[in-house]
């Protein structure tokens, strides 16, 4: 699984960052940050939810 | 012809009341079964819809066609929109793109990183306030923790200065006691508003970066925006926002923590399922329902079999989708070892709080400081209806008695 967020859309709700810690982390200003790209694991699945968590659609997970 | 709501021969009738301190209006749940869109008459018999269940309210608070702006025809509270220098700033009641710009300059304030940061305040401020309470085990909780709580913590995170902060107390206490006073009420908000106005000034006179108000400020001379009237919209919106709802999470969380000893016996033993309690507690009691969720069609939506047409009305039940049994298993029933997580107390899409990672930090601090500073704390009487705000916009507590052994 390979993860990406759309900074652009990011309105900084903290919701993937409080799903998958490990994932997701903040920038400078505060905004998201992907710390790693690459979950294995229990990070999958926190991932995952964090997909469905975030209210403005910014993180995105592709297969690979 | 006739366009009055129909639903068999009965009219929906809304908005309705609730009738228990814990539980949404009882018709939503027959609502919810009915239909995930309903028809419904407001105020005036005004048709519009209800969005009742959890999956179409994800889906249409994220839908680009639906507008919050009340100056619309067709938004629900059309008639109470505020117009020019009222309505600067108040960017709850904007649309992308001019909701975004408001956003973005507040990620660094009330993101994530932000909100923990906060936390060594937020904690101090929690005990200063325990620390005034009488020596005589009994208080009440709504006038001398949840308000003064989290007044100070708006004042602090704003960056009202010490030596107003006394002012700026009675302003808000006076909104806050004439909230439901249809006659006080404007006067009250003139005047916090007014002095919003010069404290705004001051900081645009002398920005300093050691408070919100300021690096606003700092930022308007760097780029010419937001304005004056802006910014003070900004504060205003805020202030407004973030301090009854945290006050009312306060005083009801802990109610149901105390009519559920043995789960409040559980997170006290073991303080890290604090957050799973707390997106439990906040989905349980949905304070802000319909109200937070005002909206209008822009363009047709379909709902299911339903068509919303542009220029209609919804209100999104926020309360109805949190008690959805389609997403939560036994939604009627408090378990604060359930995954909340998904719940709507914030709302979803581009309006969801801003102040989100603020309030669970406030809510966690706070409870943790009320139930360890307070042993033995109950309910000190039967709590009869006045406690509660049945007729308010936001559901919440008027006066909450507990004692304690000191
Ligand atoms: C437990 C406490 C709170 C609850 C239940 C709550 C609830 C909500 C809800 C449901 C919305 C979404 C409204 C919509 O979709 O139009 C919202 C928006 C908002 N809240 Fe909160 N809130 C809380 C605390 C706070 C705090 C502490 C602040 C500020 C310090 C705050 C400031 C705001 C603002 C400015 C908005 C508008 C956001 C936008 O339109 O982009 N709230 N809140
Ligand atoms: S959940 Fe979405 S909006 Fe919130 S911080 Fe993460 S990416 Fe940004």
């Amino acid at each position: 699984m390979r993860v990406r967020v759309l900074r652009e859309r990011c309105i900084g709700a903290g919701q993937c960052m409080r799903a998958a810690p490990e994932i997701f982390g903040s920038d400078e200003s505060g905004g998201v940050r992907v710390e790693s790209d690459a979950p294995v694991g229990d990070s999958e699945a926190e991932v995952l939810l964090a997909v469905q968590l975030c209210p403005v659609q910014a993180v995105l997970v592709a297969d690979g | 012809m006739n366009d009055t709501p129909r639903s068999g021969d009965e009219t929906v009738r809304f908005p309705m009341a609730r009738t228990c301190p814990f539980h949404p209006p009882p018709a939503y749940e027959e609502l919810r079964r009915r239909s995930p869109a309903v028809r419904a008459a407001y105020v005036e018999d005004t048709p519009l819809w209800l969005i009742t269940r959890h999956r179409g309210a994800l889906q249409l608070l994220c839908d680009s066609r639906l507008s919050t702006d009340p100056r619309r025809v067709g938004h629900p509270f059309a008639a109470m929109a505020a117009h020019g220098r009222q309505r600067a700033g108040q960017f709850i009641d904007m649309d992308p793109p001019e909701h975004d710009y408001y956003r973005k300059i507040l990620i660094s304030e009330f993101g994530y990183r932000r909100a923990r940061e906060l936390r060594p305040v937020i904690e101090r401020t929690a005990h200063e306030v325990l620390d005034e309470f009488a020596a005589d085990g009994a208080a009440d909780l709504v006038g001398q923790f949840g308000y003064p709580f989290s007044t100070r913590v708006i004042c602090h995170l704003l960056g009202v200065p010490a030596e107003d902060s006394a002012y700026f107390h009675d302003c808000t206490r006076e909104m806050i006691d004439s909230f439901y006073d249809s006659e006080k009420l404007p006067l009250a908000r003139q005047k916090l508003f007014d002095y919003l106005d010069s404290l705004v000034g001051r900081s645009e006179r002398n920005p300093s970066t050691d408070t919100l108000i300021g690096r606003l400020a700092a930022r308007q001379r760097r780029t010419g925006r937001p304005d004056h009237d802006s910014l003070v919209g900004v504060v205003f919106l805020l202030l407004t926002a973030g301090h009854q709802t945290v006050a009312n999470m306060l005083s009801l969380g802990t109610y149901s923590l105390l009519r559920h000893p043995e789960q409040l016996a559980r997170v006290r033993a073991d303080p890290g399922l604090w957050p799973t309690a707390i997106e439990e507690l906040l989905r349980f009691h949905s304070i802000v329902d319909w109200v937070g969720f005002d909206r209008v069609a822009t363009e047709e939506i379909a709902v299911g079999e339903h068509t919303i047409a542009a220029g209609e009305g919804v209100f999104v039940l926020g309360a109805s989708a949190n008690r959805d049994p389609e997403a939560f298993l036994d939604p009627d029933v408090l378990d604060i070892h359930r995954d909340a997580r998904r719940h709507l107390a914030f709302g979803f899409g581009v309006h969801q709080c801003i102040g989100g990672n603020i309030a669970r930090v406030e809510l966690e601090v706070g409870y943790r400081a009320l139930f360890d500073a307070l042993p033995g704390l109950t309910v000190a009487a039967e709590l009869d209806d006045s406690c509660f705000r049945y007729e308010a916009r936001t559901f919440g507590m008027s006066r909450f008695p507990v004692r304690w052994q000191p």
